[in-house]
């Protein structure tokens, strides 16, 4: 994999989850491919993300009904799994987002007490 | 809730691979292809998109991998295809997975058998017993005679010491009693134990069939009602719940039948006549029996209690042994139990506590010997996995090439071995449980314990073969693991390695197993050849007169009164020695060997003058028939029957006790033999006259060669209830004949058993003969184990040496001569193991020694025997697998060089 390794952005343990979960919110049902494009999209740094790295997210999301996945034709006549939000998956992304904002207000703080 | 599910839906997973392998493929394909068309729409060309594409995706299977990761349980995703993986790898080498697991699973087998009997006849508790471990029996011990610890109480003893007693919830007590039971197709013969009412509700039992009885049914005058053992129930009644209410003629009454007893209980004793098949009220004795021992002091009666919460035994064996010095019944003065208790656990007095010791010794010796056969099987295994690392060393190397960690490779190879020992456990509880049936089955087992052991693999049995097995793989399989897998790590991928020098004459491991193999062999050979020998020696032993030409027939006469009896005597040996093919017949009370010993005195003197002198009962014509001859003075008569006082001693007792001559018309008398102070002072006083000398050495233990002094009192009518007959030929023809004859002449007279002397003499020696028969066989077995051992040994070390050898038949080598190397290197390891087996041997014949019969304890035979045995199974085994070199093909194999 190119560029060293101080560039890449360690991904902590649930973000993926989320930033799944929401571009699922904003952009409707999407398959693996554009949610990899989005990713790389969305990121300030290249996120040196192996395309593959997503499988278990989608994995581990759907296994916890968040997320369903059905097959479907893209707009080139191509299969794809084309993985949408579920109720309990919209849910889950509120309780999640608000506990993101708690967790990175708390850091913020801690940061800006010691600078 | 998304955790539990997600939870369960991995679980699932793990067991559901191809569903979720198609749907991984199938996406990560479209991903692939969704990227490609964007290369190719960037206007690269569809080779050069395809691999833009995968460069973009990254890993195809290490996504994968992740992905499996995640939907599934990692370590049981792991298990899982090791498990399967293991199943494949033992499936492509049949051959050497069925040799291994059979190895193993005769050991395991073999040792849970041993394990469960001895569980079985010393610890466990019958089934059903509500908890077992506040359960004592309780014994009479005589304070004034240290030797007699574990004896039994009078009725009129137990009744008192039960309500002495506070420091048992309750005491019950049986007594165990054979009785005729009649039937349209004749008399039969059974055992019943006549148990306190309370028996049953003290153990907790729940009855199978109807109910059990209860202290209601246990008053005097209560109808007659009994409960049949499950046992009986089956055999004699098909099951059938009809038999509730049915009336059974026992002796001279009628008995209700009320219920059956749960399926694992069988009494309290497994050594005293087993297998009870009715229990009775122990207040129908009077009425069921031919005299009411109820009123007798009589120390029939074995006593059981259960501990009140919080009493230990220790307590109650102090509190019991008071209450037992302030009985007021009186005692038995020949029987002694005056004055204290012995308590023990009651699952562990199931076996007679005097005869456990014995039972405990010869199957711990069982034990260890299986656990050897289990141990040569062991390293049979792991020299098996020794071998066969070579073979695989190409295919481990490849796993460890792609990417496979050392551990994961163990934990491969592990697995392989714990799916062996899994089915190997399987098989050997199947052996198990077929041998204990067999050995079930088998009359005397022990001498006098026969099993009646119920369900035999119980949990305990069961956890035991476990961890038996677990200790056995970790034995056979971790060192070649462990082995493999550091060498497939260093090895990887080279194609052939360098001709290394042979390992056929390096020192490996696996020589050091067949070195020690050969030495357990050696000692399991001894073990068996000295009781084999003992046992030859012991059937071997003359008594002084002949055994195989006279038969006993032991029949039981019921309630009847003195007269017909005698008349029935008079009648019955009329009739037989009418028959053709008998030369004389008799009437006896005891089988040969079997006599009651008792002091000697002689009037006058104030002490005795024999301590002891074995004494039974014969009628006349005994000593004839069964072919001892008189030394001086007359047989038995008709006259002697009446007086009663006249007696018949061997030339032992005759030189002990007048030395200086004619021993005819002299006077003894014997103060014990007696069972009731009354009858003491009237019978046992009373002079007996010498009116014959018989010559014959032994009389109460065949085997023993000390003095054995003995004397006969003339048999009474109500006693005699042994036939004796000697035939003029072979006396199997004869079992018939009396059979009809008894029966012809009173229909009611049961047959109990039947068997000529040698036969008689021969069930005494069951317990060395088990152990003879049990440690051949397992010697036998590890024998076999040695021959594939060092085969597969040989046979693998030609396949490994098979480069080296091509050069040297190449270079001129002949195959003979390679051949001889290897049978030299077969004889050296096989020196070497009997020198070790040797050390050991020669140890384990000193711990037998007190087991074994007079000179089989010098007898060098065992030894050589056993060496020559192994010497010739292993140079046998090493010169076929030797033989394989023909095989060896030097240009074909040179080629691949």
């Amino acid at each position: 994999m190119p560029g060293p390794k101080s560039d890449r952005v360690e991904l902590l343990q649930g973000t993926l989850d989320l930033i799944v979960l929401r571009a699922l919110a904003t952009m409707g049902p999407q398959h693996a491919y554009s949610l990899a494009a989005r990713l790389a999209q969305v990121a300030d740094h290249p996120l040196h993300l192996n395309q593959g790295t997503l499988y278990p997210a989608l994995v581990r999301l759907e296994q916890k009904g968040w997320i369903a996945g059905t097959w479907r034709k893209t707009e080139r006549n191509r299969e794809a799994k084309y993985y949408a939000l579920t109720k309990a998956g919209t849910r889950a992304l509120a309780r999640q987002t608000a506990r993101w904002k708690r967790l990175a207000g708390l850091v913020d703080r801690l940061l800006l007490d010691e600078g | 809730m998304s955790a539990v599910r997600r939870w369960l839906l991995r679980f699932w997973t793990t067991f559901r691979t191809t569903a979720a392998e198609r749907e991984l493929s199938r996406e990560v394909a479209a991903h692939l292809a969704l990227l490609e068309d964007d290369y190719q729409r960037e206007g690269l060309t569809p080779d050069e998109a395809r691999l833009a594409a995968r460069r973009a995706f990254g890993g195809v299977e290490q996504a994968k991998e992740l992905q499996r990761e995640t939907r599934a349980l990692a370590w049981m995703d792991h298990l899982r295809r090791d498990v399967s993986y293991a199943c494949r790898s033992l499936a492509r080498t049949p051959g050497f997975t069925l040799v291994a697991i059979a190895t193993l699973a005769v050991g395991i087998g073999a040792t849970t058998t041993v394990a469960g009997l001895m569980d079985a006849l010393l610890w466990r508790a019958p089934e059903g017993v509500r908890d077992p471990a506040s359960l004592v029996t309780v014994f009479a011990d005589d304070v004034e005679t240290p030797e007699t610890e574990y004896g039994a109480f009078s009725y009129g003893q137990y009744v008192e010491l039960r309500e002495r007693q506070q420091v048992l919830t309750d005491l019950a007590a049986y007594w165990r009693f054979q009785v005729t039971l009649r039937s349209e197709t004749g008399a039969r013969h059974i055992l019943l134990d006549f148990g306190s009412g309370n028996s049953f509700s003290l153990l907790g039992l729940q009855p199978a069939l109807g109910r059990l009885y209860s202290e209601a049914d246990d008053r005097p005058g209560a109808p007659i009602v009994g409960v049949l053992s499950h046992r009986a129930w089956q055999t004699s009644f098909g099951g059938s719940p009809d038999v509730l209410g049915q009336m059974l003629p026992v002796n001279d009454v009628l008995v209700e039948i009320i219920g059956v007893a749960p399926a694992g209980y069988a009494g309290l004793p497994l050594d005293w006549y087993p297998h009870p098949e009715l229990y009775l009220p122990l207040q129908t004795y009077g009425r069921v029996g031919n005299s009411n021992k109820l009123e007798r002091t009589d120390a029939d009666f074995v006593a059981w209690g259960r501990l009140k919460p919080g009493v230990s035994q220790g307590e109650a064996h102090a509190q019991l042994s008071l209450a037992a010095s302030q009985l007021e019944a009186p005692f038995d003065d020949v029987y002694f139990n005056r004055g204290a208790v012995a308590l023990r656990p009651y699952s562990q007095s199931r076996v007679w506590p005097v005869r456990r010791a014995p039972v405990m010794r010869l199957m711990s010796l069982l034990l260890g010997v299986s656990v050897l056969v289990l141990l040569i099987g062991c390293f049979n295994v792991a020299s098996f996995l020794l071998g066969r690392d070579a073979a695989r060393r190409h295919e481990l190397a490849v796993r460890v090439a792609l990417g496979a960690s050392r551990g994961r490779v163990l934990s491969q190879l592990l697995t392989e071995s714990a799916v062996m020992a899994v089915l190997a456990t399987l098989g050997g509880l199947w052996i198990a449980v077929f041998l204990a049936r067999v050995l079930a089955g088998v009359p005397h087992l022990f001498g006098r314990v026969t099993l009646d052991v119920g369900p035999f693999l119980d949990r305990r049995v069961l956890l035991f073969s476990v961890l038996l097995a677990i200790a056995a793989t970790a034995l056979f399989a971790l060192v070649p693991a462990w082995t493999s897998a550091r060498r497939a790590v260093r090895a990887h991928l080279q194609t052939a390695g360098p001709v290394r020098p042979w390992v056929g004459r390096r020192l490996t491991l696996r020589h050091a197993l067949l070195v020690l193999q050969v030495g357990i062999a050696l000692s399991l050979a001894v073990t068996a050849g000295l009781y084999v020998g003992s046992l030859g020696r012991m059937l071997k032993v003359d008594v002084g007169y002949p055994v195989a030409s006279t038969l006993l027939t032991r029949f039981d006469r019921g309630t009847m009164p003195d007269h017909p009896s005698r008349e029935l005597n008079r009648q019955l040996l009329e009739r037989v020695r009418a028959q053709p093919g008998v030369a004389h017949a008799a009437v006896a009370a005891l089988e040969p060997f079997r006599v009651n010993r008792f002091e000697v005195w002689i009037r006058g003197q104030t002490s005795p003058s024999l301590a002891e002198s074995g004494f039974s009962w014969a009628g006349p014509g005994y000593f004839e028939t069964v072919g001892i001859p008189f030394v001086a003075g007359r047989d038995f008569t008709g006259g002697d029957e009446a007086a009663g006082a006249a007696v018949i001693i061997n030339t032992v007792l005759a030189e002990q006790l007048w030395p200086d001559g004619d021993a005819v018309g002299r006077a003894l008398y014997l103060p014990g033999i007696s069972d009731t102070p009354t009858a003491r002072a009237t019978q046992g006083l009373r002079d007996r006259v010498v009116v014959g000398v018989v010559r014959v050495d032994k009389c109460w233990d065949p085997l023993d060669d000390r003095p054995q002094p003995c004397m006969w009192g003339v048999v009474l009518p109500r006693t005699g209830s042994l036939l004796v007959v000697r035939s003029t030929d072979s006396p199997s023809g004869l079992t018939g004949v009396i059979r009809r004859t008894i029966a012809a002449l009173d229909p009611d007279v049961a047959i109990v058993s039947s068997q000529t002397l040698e036969e008689y003499l021969a069930s005494r020696v069951a317990g060395p003969q088990m152990a003879a028969y049990v440690t051949m066989g397992l010697a036998l077995t590890g024998l076999f184990l040695i021959v594939v051992g060092c085969f597969a040994l040989f046979a693998s070390l030609v396949k490994e040496g098979m480069r080296e050898l091509a050069v040297r038949l190449a270079l001129g080598a002949t195959t003979r001569r390679v051949i001889r190397h290897l049978v030299i290197q077969a004889a050296a390891l096989t020196l070497a193991g009997l020198t070790v087996g040797l050390t050991t041997s020669l140890w384990i014949r000193r711990v037998l020694a007190d087991q074994l019969f007079a000179d089989s304890r010098t007898d060098p035979t065992p030894f050589w025997a056993g060496a020559a045995l192994i010497t010739a199974a292993t140079l046998g085994a090493s010169y076929l697998a030797a033989r394989r070199v023909k095989r060896v093909d030097p240009a074909s194999l040179l080629r691949c060089e």
